[in-house]
């Protein structure tokens, strides 16, 4: 069977299942950065705030998240995960293993590690605010959470644009590290392929390609997101 | 310029003011009032204090001791480790939307449209109507002479055009009292005479204004009332044509003569 | 409770996979700093061919996953068996540690090329113009002017791609060469004490980073003699 029989949609082809599972990686990836930026929101303003204790406790995530492999923490998340549910599972009577939903396992492992990454794109952010356009708005009496949600939060959203998308596109390919728990995203899907054509190199060239367009779609959007939000500062 | 009659009530006023920061006493026994429509000029060198005190009266700084009245509303205080701040922070809110302040470094909201900046604070704090807001920052923005640069962005606005929106802005607020804090010295000096322009129109319009200035023309020109504050104390108070013809203290003879 | 005699033994273990951890990363950004230096020339040459071709390489292997990389070169070249046996090289891609290697170099070669680039262009015109005003000839006013201010300008930078290197090895236990990651997932897998294995493994890889993080700083301090205390002026 040719490559592009084998890529197609007709019967026989993996183009279709490809596409599922770049599906799978889009949301998997969605699902970790949203929840990354929860988890970076609350580190960054942990690191920020005057509370020695907090301030250790983000530092720590931080640099921890940072200087260990992505892999070894989606084996914790996945081992690890399975083991803390064994626990709670006897308490109710269970018994041995029990397996934890694998996207479940990936998105709380991106979620935690593209944490560590946002939690400085927005500390940055917030340090590079302007002090004066805070005074202003304190100056025509906006209350603190008026001034959070109306000047803070749209200038730091704006500053910390273009760190997000760079962590947006680790965490793309970051995704692919999912894989080793089962899950079956765009990664996996090509070894499944390739493993039952025995045309390895096909599958994962196919792979890497729509890696590519996904990397490369999420550029051009971030940069036309950069550009409507950087309207009228030059 | 002619003077509010001494019996117009005092717009804002403050008593016996202190205020340091670490070790440095930069207000030591500050008083001064404004009534309703009089413009006062406070000058002195730099590290005089006079920003201090503008920003001690709605309260960007807190003042360790003295008294802060704007209109009858007398600013309540609590203790806390050892100094003190305001009781209640919805009060200071209340204070702030009365009183409008324009800085010397404009501070537009970058991220808003000078229409946007003008009426963010009225729809926001007041809780007004949008509609309405618009209608009266349009008016606002063609009284300062920038109706045109409504959708501008402040980037895209010259300085002397970015601190005439920063006016329009403290205006839509319908404050009791205007403060100003060396509203042109960021400016080039080509840029400065439309911005005085404006603040002259405010002062014949009859507004309140305290405005800290390097600018002796305008001082001696359209304040009804000069200060001299030197190191944290007022050394001149009085009608402008008295201070500047006649000063008390060998220091201000001096701050002149050096043409700060 | 901690198990004092299960984290002696995990660190053992461990111990054993450091030397595979070092020789992948120090490999890779050896020969990743070769093909960065070609592909940063490429991309600075003005010779449209060799830019289009850098601007490939970089884009390909900065829009992709690693691993996808690691399984393309290791399982997918195992496709054209016949014809590499062939060409004799198959003794090379049928191991797996020459196979890692190459995906590792590859993957920071193209990221390691930005920075170079970046550096390079940092350079001040005002530096290349006084060099040039002074007769020096082209390689010597790169190798007097251009280099040691773009190394320090690449310094910081180019240290986080080394230690993104150090991370990225531990790609390499999923074609079974037993790295750190590799050996602390058996132990998971075997143990199933995922958290006391995780934290040892962990210890290693930040202690490795710290190491290099300390390299770092002394090369900048060497780099930067301009950024050092005043020298005291001697009593006349």
């Amino acid at each position: 069977m040719s490559a592009f029989t084998l890529l197609g949609f007709g019967p026989g082809g993996w183009g279709g299942a490809l596409l599922v599972a770049a599906g799978t990686t889009l949301s998997l990836a969605l699902c970790g950065f949203l929840l990354g930026a929860v988890l970076g929101g609350l580190a960054a303003s942990a690191k920020l705030s005057g509370l020695l204790p907090l301030r250790a406790l983000a530092d720590g995530y931080t640099t921890l998240l940072r200087g260990v492999p992505d892999l070894l923490v989606i084996y914790l998340m996945y081992f690890g995960g399975s083991a803390a549910l064994g626990v709670v599972g006897s308490w109710f009577g269970a018994e041995g293993f029990i397996g934890v939903p694998a996207f479940g396992v990936g998105v709380v492992a991106l979620g935690v590690i593209s944490g560590a990454y946002q939690a400085e794109v927005f500390r940055g952010a917030y340090l590079a605010l302007d002090r004066g356009q805070i005074e202003a708005a304190r100056a025509v009496g906006m209350h603190r959470g008026l001034i959070l949600r109306r000047v803070v939060a749209p200038l730091v959203a704006r500053d910390a644009l273009p760190g997000l998308g760079n962590v947006w596109q680790i965490l793309l390919k970051d995704s692919a590290l999912v894989s080793v728990t089962g899950l079956v995203e765009l990664l996996r899907q090509a070894q499944v392929g390739a493993g039952s054509t025995r045309q390895p190199f096909t599958f994962y060239l196919a792979a890497g390609a729509l890696y590519l367009a996904i990397t490369s779609l999420s550029t051009w959007g971030f940069s036309r997101a950069e550009s409507h939000a950087r309207r009228g500062t030059r | 310029m002619l003077a509010p009659s001494p019996t117009r009530p005092e717009a804002v006023a403050v008593r016996d003011l202190h205020k340091h920061f670490g070790q440095l006493e930069v207000l030591r026994g500050v008083s001064l009032s404004a009534r309703e429509g009089e413009v006062v000029a406070i000058l002195g060198s730099s590290g005089s204090g006079k920003s201090t005190l503008l920003r001690c009266i709605n309260l960007l700084e807190v003042p360790e001791a003295g008294e802060v009245v704007v209109g009858d509303e007398a600013v309540a205080w609590r203790a806390k480790r050892g100094g003190r701040i305001p009781a209640d922070t919805r009060q200071v809110d209340r204070i702030r939307a009365r009183v409008g302040m324009v800085f010397q470094s404009f501070n537009l909201w970058s991220h808003r449209t000078v229409l946007e900046n003008v009426i963010e604070a009225p729809v926001h704090v007041l809780g007004r109507r949008k509609a309405e807001c618009v209608a009266e920052a349009e008016a606002l923005l063609a009284k300062v002479g920038i109706a045109d640069k409504r959708d501008h962005y402040p980037a895209h606005l010259s300085g002397g055009q970015q601190q005439r929106a920063a006016i329009a802005r403290a205006l839509a607020m319908h404050p009791r009292v205007l403060l100003f804090d060396e509203p042109t010295s960021a400016l080039d000096p080509e840029r400065v005479a439309e911005v005085l322009r404006v603040m002259r129109a405010l002062a014949e319009e009859g507004r309140t204004m305290l405005v800290v200035t390097h600018e002796m023309a305008f001082a001696r020109d359209v304040a009804h009332r000069v200060i001299f504050l030197h190191e944290g104390r007022i050394l001149e108070d009085g009608p402008s044509e008295q201070v500047f013809s006649a000063p008390r203290s060998e220091r201000f003879r001096q701050f002149l003569a050096r043409g700060e | 409770m901690i198990d004092v005699a299960f984290l002696e033994s995990t660190i053992r273990t461990l111990l054993g996979g450091v030397p595979l951890t070092l020789s992948l990363t120090a490999g890779s950004v050896a020969l990743g700093g070769v093909l960065a230096a070609l592909a940063a020339w490429g991309r600075l040459s003005g010779v449209a061919p060799a830019d289009w071709l850098a601007r490939l390489y970089i884009f390909v292997f900065r829009g992709t996953p690693l691993l996808v990389q690691i399984f393309l070169i290791y399982y997918g070249l195992g496709q054209f068996r016949p014809t590499l046996q062939a060409w004799g090289l198959w003794t090379f891609f049928r191991e797996p540690y020459w196979c890692a290697l190459l995906a590792l170099a590859l993957n920071t070669g193209a990221y390691t090329a930005e920075i170079f680039r970046g550096a390079v262009l940092s350079v001040p015109y005002g530096a290349l113009v006084a060099g040039r005003a002074c007769g020096m000839p082209r390689l010597l006013l790169f190798r007097r002017v251009t280099l040691p201010l773009a190394t320090r300008q690449a310094l910081p930078a180019y240290g986080n791609e080394v230690i993104s290197v150090v991370k990225a090895t531990s790609l390499a236990s999923t074609i079974t060469l037993m790295e750190i990651t590799g050996l602390a997932q058996k132990l998971i897998a075997q143990s199933f004490r995922a958290l006391e294995v995780f934290v040892c493994a962990g210890a290693f890889y930040l202690a490795l980073t710290f190491v290099i993080i300390g390299a770092l700083r002394l090369a900048e301090a060497w780099l930067s003699p301009d950024l050092r205390p005043r020298p005291v002026a001697r009593p006349a």
